[in-house]
């Protein structure tokens, strides 16, 4: 009796947890011409921030999603930034020629597709669902 | 007052006020992207909006005030194109102020960028200048609540002197490993000038001589911002010089009207700034200093001296409360002091003093329209420009009133 509640216990476990670890790990993607290619913490800061303007020999174009928890969270951990907050950052630069501004689609579905048609797109997406996209930052 | 140029067609102004926010309304209701427009890899960016002004009392701050004004608009629209290490854009930026603009469209940024490597880069053209927090973004009312900014350090009435210079810059960023990173910029050009300007009101409020020429040998300065490991928080310090920058003047003595010539062979800038960004919260503090000897020429010989010190600071803090609505506050003070050497008769120049309390309130209406109001109680005039234009005289000052600002802006 004892073994099948625990059996019971386990499964639940595991039928809980599965779903969970679908959403639990943003991560920077790119363009899969970008594979190859890693960023350290520094490095991703550098690029969300427009400081590091390619990646090797490509120039980067940020993709972000309106709204999106995974993203949000991803800012928040790499450059300690709102979603509000980074969208201001970059209209200050590029509205003062400073930068070029990036690309804002719907959802994170949405960047996912777009990242994916545009040579150096890069892109934070829940590392689960990155698809044919380049990982450069690893949760 | 009301014999000044600008004053004439107040008329039409409402009407143009009006056209313009609903244009702004219109296409704010047309548009659902809140970024830039990218056509064939080319970015378009811009924004148009219309404020309005009105002070108690009869002080005439930034314009006609002391009556209500709508003169307070300022619009633009941007192209930029990039690929690898370069790329190039331009802003076109028009505006109005009460007595400075005109909405004249003028070239506001045009420049070249070539960045190799993070460290490292160029940028060449007409280049906004970096000073401290927000010099570079003084008009972008969507990155902040703010209608005015702290008027001791960013001052409204100087944006076609303050904003850019034509010539060069290197800039780039640092790592330095678990210590954070440093961005530096380091410039210098020139900065064109007009007599019609509000930098010549500012430089001519010693004593209200008219202008007849002002002008530079160039400007130089720089910026270094420690981006600490303490996120959130960047700490920084600027500061720019004005090299021989001279100013030919109309005296009148007597009756008499004696040409002079006031040359400053160097205007120093310094600024230090603060700013931290937590959860919603953004916390800003900057504080500076201008110091200038200059001497007075009538003829070929020197005839007096002029130093010029100038302190200033502020504090603010800004929250985002949710999606539509964000509030802000600040303390801005400013003391503006002149000493003539010797002192001449009749000319016995106070201290400038100015102390602003605002409170802003910023409203998103959409994605591409925001609505913004803002209060402010101000001790003190020391601000306030003495023109032959608009004469406003220490003495005869309100010492102690209330601005109210509201502006609209559409930017996409």
């Amino acid at each position: 009796m004892k073994a099948t509640a625990r059996s019971l216990l386990v499964a639940a476990a595991f039928a809980l947890a599965s779903p969970l670890s679908h959403y639990a790990a943003p991560a920077l993607a790119g363009h899969p011409g970008l594979k190859g290619h890693s960023l350290d913490a520094e490095g991703v800061k550098a690029v969300l921030l427009g400081k590091r303007v390619t990646i090797g020999d490509t120039r980067v174009v940020l993709v972000i999603a309106k709204s999106s928890d995974v993203q949000e969270t991803f800012l928040k951990s790499s450059v300690a930034m709102t979603t509000a907050q980074f969208q201001n950052h970059w209209r200050r630069l590029f509205m003062t020629g400073g930068g070029s501004a990036p690309k804002i689609v719907e959802s994170e579905a949405d960047a996912a597709k777009l990242a994916a048609e545009t040579p150096g797109a890069v892109v934070i997406g829940d590392s689960a669902t990155l698809g044919d996209l380049a990982l450069l930052s690893a949760p | 007052m009301s014999s000044h140029p600008a004053h004439l067609s107040s008329s039409q102004r409402p009407r143009t006020a009006t056209a313009l926010l609903a244009f702004a309304t219109l296409l704010g209701l047309a548009c659902s992207a809140s970024a830039a427009v990218t056509w064939n890899d080319i970015q378009l960016g811009g924004f148009a909006s219309q404020g309005y002004l009105v002070n108690t009392g009869h002080n005439d701050y930034l314009g006609e005030t002391s009556e209500g004004t709508f003169d307070f608009r300022e619009y633009a629209l941007n192209a930029s194109w990039s690929k690898g290490a370069f790329r190039i854009g331009a802003q076109a930026f028009g505006q109005k102020l009460g007595d400075y603009g005109d909405d004249k469209i003028k070239l506001d940024w045009a420049t070249v960028d070539y960045q190799p490597a993070q460290w490292f880069g160029l940028r060449a053209g007409r280049v906004k200048m970096p000073r401290g927090l927000y010099n570079e973004a003084l008009d972008i009312d969507s990155v902040r609540p703010f209608v005015l900014l702290p008027q001791s350090v960013y001052d409204a009435r100087l944006r076609d002197f303050n904003s850019a210079f034509n010539g060069g810059m290197l800039f780039g960023n640092i790592s330095l490993k678990s210590a954070g990173s440093l961005d530096y910029r380091a410039f210098y050009g020139d900065i064109p000038m007009s007599v019609t300007s509000g930098a010549s009101d500012y430089f001519n409020n010693d004593v209200p001589f008219p202008n007849t020429r002002i002008g530079m040998d160039a400007v130089y300065g720089g910026s270094l911002f420690w981006n600490t490991p303490k996120a959130g928080l960047r700490l920084g310090y600027s500061y720019s010089a004005f090299e021989n920058f001279g100013v030919d003047r109309i005296a009148y003595y007597g009756g008499n009207s004696i040409p002079l010539l006031k040359l400053t062979p160097t205007h120093h800038r310094h600024l230090l700034s603060a700013e931290y960004t937590t959860g919603d919260w953004i916390f800003a503090i900057e504080a500076g200093r201008e110091t200038a000897r200059s001497d007075v020429y009538t003829g070929t010989s020197a005839g007096s001296v002029v130093e010029f010190d100038s302190d200033y600071f502020y504090v603010s803090a800004a929250r985002r409360i949710n999606a539509r609505l964000e509030l802000g506050a600040y303390i801005s003070y400013s003391d503006d002091l002149t000493v003539l050497i010797p002192a001449a008769d009749g000319l016995d120049l106070p201290r400038l003093e100015q102390t602003d309390y605002a409170l802003s309130a910023r409203f998103d209406l959409n994605d591409n329209v925001l609505f913004k109001l803002e209060g402010h109680y101000i001790d003190g005039a020391g601000k306030l420009f003495d023109t032959l234009a608009r004469p406003q005289p220490f003495a005869a000052r309100d010492d102690s009133w209330f601005l109210l600002a509201a502006k609209v802006t559409f930017s996409f």
